[in-house]
């Protein structure tokens, strides 16, 4: 099971200067769970 | 890789527990001052007590309930008083999987509590952007960053999965309106998450073979969790590919 931490260090790298160049993005972070393939 | 986060000024809605405050505590450590916002004023103060020990950082307690323009108005300004300015704007201030009888058959939905659960969720968000995006407006940067959740993408709950997609929409919609002033809007889907909560939700039935985690997964194993949804047995640690 993903812990709450690691969801922290992506919402802390999208806080981040560093992430300029994402924006109106949707970031999934579940480890890889399901097995439906988006395109 | 520096992020660059000392000095930064963030709210986090749903900052007393659970992702809000591991959200909380990571941009903290960061160097990141930051506002933790929640209804319950005990336990918000005792996480605000807990997180500015733990990392020198300022961390300010503000109750509000997000359903309240009033209240969310005013959380936003004295944050941005009482930090300086304001940077970031996280919202997590929603319990998962939204009311138990908004997320049965239709025929059991109760409206009031449909209507609540995106009054906090998705209405929450809204207005706590609205009322954060003035200040990032001034100093052209700021960052909103909305978690929502995997159910979004499973069919099956008429309010929890129904909500968490229309902070999707939420979030490329304002991203479209504010990229021109160096504001970026983006959307985290966590699945199932162990927090401080997760013990106790798991307490009621899990498979005598499992047991409930207690301490973080990077500690204890290098394996990415993809087969973790099993009915039944999402806890469980996969077995490495052979």
């Amino acid at each position: 099971m993903v812990d709450a931490a690691e969801i922290a260090y992506l919402t802390v790298f999208l806080a981040s200067d560093k992430a300029w160049a994402v924006t109106g993005e949707l970031v999934v972070a579940t480890g890889g769970a399901g097995r439906s393939v988006y395109y | 890789m520096d992020l660059g986060l000392r000095g930064r000024h963030a709210i986090v809605t749903g900052g007393s527990l659970g992702i809000g405050k591991a959200i909380a505590r990571e941009l903290a450590r960061e160097g990141a001052d930051v506002a933790i916002v929640a209804r319950t004023k005990d336990r918000l103060e005792a996480t605000a007590r807990e997180l500015a020990a733990e990392t020198g950082r300022r961390v300010i307690p503000l109750v509000a309930d997000v359903t309240s323009r009033a209240q969310v108005d005013a959380m936003v300004a004295q944050a941005a008083g009482q930090l300086g300015s304001l940077h970031i704007l996280v919202n997590s201030g929603s319990p998962p999987g939204g009311s138990a009888t908004a997320t049965g058959p239709i025929e059991a939905v109760v409206d009031e509590d449909l209507l609540h659960d995106f009054d906090v969720k998705y209405v929450g968000a809204l207005r706590c952007a609205r009322a954060a995006i003035p200040f990032m407006k001034e100093q052209g940067w700021g960052r909103i960053i909305n978690i929502s959740g995997l159910n979004a993408r499973n069919a099956g709950n008429l309010s929890g999965g129904a909500r968490n997609t229309s902070l999707v929409h939420l979030t490329k919609t304002l991203a479209v309106q504010l990229g021109r002033h160096g504001i970026t809007v983006n959307c985290i889907h966590p699945g199932i998450t162990r927090t401080e909560r997760t013990p106790r939700l798991l307490a009621p039935g899990p498979p005598s073979s499992a047991s409930p985690p207690t301490t973080s997964r990077s500690a204890t194993s290098p394996t990415i969790p993809l087969a973790g949804t099993r009915s039944g047995a999402w806890w469980t640690r996969p077995r490495s590919p052979t």
